[in-house]
């Protein structure tokens, strides 16, 4: 006896069998298991759950459709993971920032120590490479930040009595250069002017990195609301940071330049809504 | 927000009512797309077509059919187009059918596991066959119109795929079976 194909029985789902089907199914006990099985498969089949989409195939969907102009509005919902973002590179620039000054030698060794003019860094441009002995000073000759004077004089001169000024450098050309203010980096004389330059680099790389994020995000960082819930993201990594350490210079400034960002954007927010909060 | 509403909204470009369609109804979409694209990468890309076809032909959209219907058929027909796009580039599959012999039952819930990792092995001729007729529900007609073939083309096709699908399950089976054993023994 011949088995009914698996085709047949296929089809024996949807339709009613011939004479000679109805027959063998009588008689096989086997077949008859397999078209109960076939039958429970296509049940099964119309029972397939649905299937959730990988988490992040909104975000992907919705780039697409502000591109494509199809969104007009944007929606209001947190942008959790470009706030993430943000967020991170923050948390990456304060730590770095703290722990390159825990490892780094310090300001106050830079400033008067005696690796102060014996380590010479490499040329960033920055201001601290040292000219050859005997050169002219066309580039800006490192200074003993304690005494204010060239280093290659500070051994065998004697001190003024009062720190000298910092030399400015016209000749100098920072790489740093910003349309708006065509910054320079000056080279600080003081740990104060050491710490004030910090927290003036702390805003540039704040201004750099929301425009990085910007210009990386395209129109969705021109959002005010979505850059609103940025910032407020970064005051609140920093505050978190503060709390750790709450005296910590570079978290303060890192903090304050981001109240300021968040203050800006509120009012641009409060500005561009008319009378507030809908 | 009920559906009319943010239909309504969603056809002038509201982000947050599109983003409350997607959210409703992106299981039901990518689920049809996943299944009939059988791997997860393309599913994907095709879902995310399906989603930018539907939001762009959304203003169209009159409400004569219910949305889930409307957008269904985008997902269905977004899915074959990207099948239609990769056959073009790969060429047709052959389609063989083993032999099969009767299986014990499973539960149900390991069977719909099965059932649709064994979906993903079939060819893809067969597979958005089976899907459309024993998943999604359509008709041979529907079928034959959706992929341009006949009625009885697209029921030769079913029969051979759920054959095929029988197959896959009694090896999985066995091999389940075999595994059984080998662990009875080891006890």
């Amino acid at each position: 006896m011949s088995h009914l194909t698996p085709e047949a029985l296929a089809r024996l789902v949807d339709e009613a069998p011939t004479s000679h089907e109805a027959e063998h199914l009588a008689a096989c006990h086997g077949c008859r298991t397999e078209l109960d099985a076939m039958r429970e498969d296509v049940q099964a089949l119309a029972m397939l759950p649905d299937m959730a989409p990988a988490p992040d195939a909104w975000d992907a969907l919705e780039r697409r459709l502000v591109n494509e102009g199809v969104i007009r509005r944007r929606s209001f919902a947190f942008p959790v993971s470009r706030l993430a973002q943000l967020a991170a590179a923050i948390v990456v620039f304060v730590a770095g920032t703290a722990a390159g000054r825990m490892t780094a030698p310090a300001l106050e060794q830079f400033a008067g120590g005696p690796d102060a003019t014996t380590s010479p860094a490499p040329d960033t441009g920055m201001g601290s490479t040292p000219a050859p002995a005997g050169s002219p000073d066309t580039r800006g000759v490192p200074v003993n930040l304690a005494s204010g004077r060239p280093d290659d004089l500070a051994d065998s001169t004697p001190e003024p009595s009062s720190p000298a000024p910092i030399r400015p450098q016209p000749q100098r050309q920072s790489p740093i250069s910003f349309a708006s203010n065509e910054a320079r980096l000056p080279q600080p004389g003081t740990l104060d002017e050491a710490a004030a330059l910090l927290r003036q680099t702390e805003e540039w790389y704040l201004t750099a990195l929301t425009r990085y994020a910007e210009l990386t995000t395209g129109s969705e960082a021109n959002d005010p609301i979505a850059r609103l819930a940025a910032l407020q993201s970064i005051v609140m990594t920093t505050q978190a940071a503060l709390s750790q350490a709450p005296s910590d210079p570079v978290i303060n400034g890192a903090h304050l330049t981001a109240i300021a960002q968040r203050d800006a954007a509120l009012r641009q927010v409060a500005a561009t809504s008319g009378n507030g909060w809908h | 927000m009920n559906e009319t509403d943010c239909i309504r909204r969603a056809q002038q470009g509201d982000g947050a009512a599109i983003r409350e369609l997607y959210q409703r109804y992106s299981p039901r979409v990518f689920a049809v797309v996943r299944r009939l694209a059988g791997d997860d990468a393309l599913a994907e890309d095709w879902a995310q077509e399906a989603w930018v076809r539907a939001f762009r032909a959304l203003p169209t959209f009159r409400g004569d059919a219910r949305f889930s219907t409307w957008l269904h058929r985008i997902a269905v027909n977004s899915a074959l187009h990207g099948r239609r796009g990769r056959e073009r580039k790969a060429g047709r599959e052959t389609e063989l059918l083993p032999d099969t012999v009767p299986a014990a039952r499973t539960d149900q819930a390991v069977l719909r596991i099965a059932l649709q990792r064994a979906l993903d092995e079939i060819p893809a001729g067969m597979r958005q066959i089976v899907v459309l007729h024993d998943v999604e529900g359509y008709t041979h007609d529907e079928i034959g119109e959706l992929l341009g073939i006949a009625a009885g083309t697209s029921k030769s096709q079913l029969f051979k795929a759920r054959a095929r699908l029988r197959g896959i399950l009694q090896r999985g089976h066995e091999a389940d079976m075999k595994e059984e054993v080998y662990v009875a023994s080891d006890a």
